[in-house]
């Protein structure tokens, strides 16, 4: 690697580190809202793992979670998928509506009734939401999302539709860890967000990288 | 013997002999196909990502593709010596995970690797003679290559064997 290139690296990790520093402080202060207590983030750490390492970098393939999904589109198209463990989104359950889950044997989507989806599903919109505004803010790109997608599964599972989505453009993935606390426990797990190339371009481009 | 179980991660491709066997671990989208020779007991498995290199272009490792990377476990199969008239696979994964809109690329993905898997097996001449595919679940695949058995976990339905 030339000189160069390491320096557009680091401007790069640098870059995505700010995102990541302002799209967990905005979700730290929209959960808080949420959940009707105080909630601090930990020093948010953003990595780039190859796509066959992802599973692994989350906690392993088989490890059953809490996927949500969004879809960006208009400037920046790809997905951000927020992962949950079960114990953390039980958590959030049991935060906002004072009771366990519905099925606590179950470990599918059947687990949760359908308010307790659209509850999660609200965590999913707000997380990433607040990653959205950060990138937009930062960069100036104007981002669109779907609403959000929930899924309970192997961990493998849920990237992998989302990981064809990066082998068709590059074979990395990356990672915002960010996590949320309450004043005991961890409420909130990983981001991933995966752009497709282009916009990967765009957001370089937009803040001067490329 | 102890049994070996390899891992075959996304995009990736392993031959085995008995007494190991071969996995992948969490198949979403994703398609495990598994190809052995009864007589030479010899197998192969393939972690699919994707349908076809050909909407993508050189530059990207074939064994993410369905249609490149079938074609080269079988010459990789034939090389560890195996013959191809013998060859016979199996294939499971190919499930939608999220329940996104048509129009949504990763919508469909599962469904479109399944139909390239197949494709590419039949233009190769390769019987597949078991399948478990589609679905909303993701599956975990052990492959025996002494018998040729695919088993199949998923986190909540039971366990089987194809």
């Amino acid at each position: 690697m030339t000189d160069t290139s390491a320096n557009i690296e680091d401007i790069r990790n640098d870059a995505l580190s700010e995102i990541n520093n302002i799209g967990a402080g905005n979700a730290a202060t929209a959960m808080s809202a949420f959940l009707g207590q105080p909630i601090r983030q930990s020093i948010p750490k953003v990595f780039r793992v190859p796509l066959s390492d992802m599973a692994n970098a989350l906690g392993g393939a088989e490890k059953v979670v809490v996927a949500g999904l969004i879809e960006m589109s208009s400037d920046v198209s790809g997905f951000l998928v927020v992962i949950q463990d079960i114990s953390q989104a039980d958590r959030i359950v049991e935060i906002v509506t004072g009771a366990a889950p519905a099925n606590t044997d179950k470990l599918s989507i059947s687990r949760y009734s359908d308010f307790e989806v659209s509850l999660l599903s609200e965590t999913v919109n707000i997380i990433c939401g607040s990653y959205i505004t950060a990138i937009s803010t930062f960069t100036g790109l104007k981002i669109g999302a779907s609403i959000p997608y929930l899924c309970v599964d192997m961990i493998g599972s849920v990237v992998s539709a989302t990981a064809a989505e990066i082998g068709k453009t590059g074979d990395f993935a990356l990672i915002f860890e960010s996590e949320l606390y309450n004043a005991d426990e961890r409420v909130s797990g990983k981001l991933i967000l995966i752009p497709d190339q282009e916009s990967c371009n765009s957001i370089m481009a937009s803040i001067g990288v490329i | 013997m102890m049994k070996t179980c390899h891992s075959v991660d996304i995009a990736m491709m392993k031959i085995a002999r008995p007494p190991d066997q071969l996995c992948s671990l969490g198949l979403g989208s994703c398609v495990g196909v598994a190809i052995y020779d009864p007589i030479a007991k010899i197998g192969g498995l393939i972690h699919i990502l994707l349908p076809s290199i050909k909407e993508l272009g050189p530059g990207h490792s074939r064994t993410k593709f369905a249609d490149s990377g079938i074609a080269d476990l079988v010459d990789e199969m034939i090389k560890a010596g195996s013959s191809k008239s013998r060859l016979k696979a199996k294939m499971a994964g190919g499930a939608t995970m999220f329940a996104l809109s048509s129009n949504s690329p990763i919508a469909s993905i599962g469904k479109r690797n399944v139909e390239s898997c197949r494709e590419t097996l039949a233009s190769l001449g390769i019987e597949l003679v078991a399948q478990d595919t589609g679905g909303n679940s993701g599956r975990t695949i052990y492959f025996d290559v002494e018998t040729g058995n695919l088993r199949i976990k998923t986190v909540e339905k039971p366990e089987k064997i194809i």
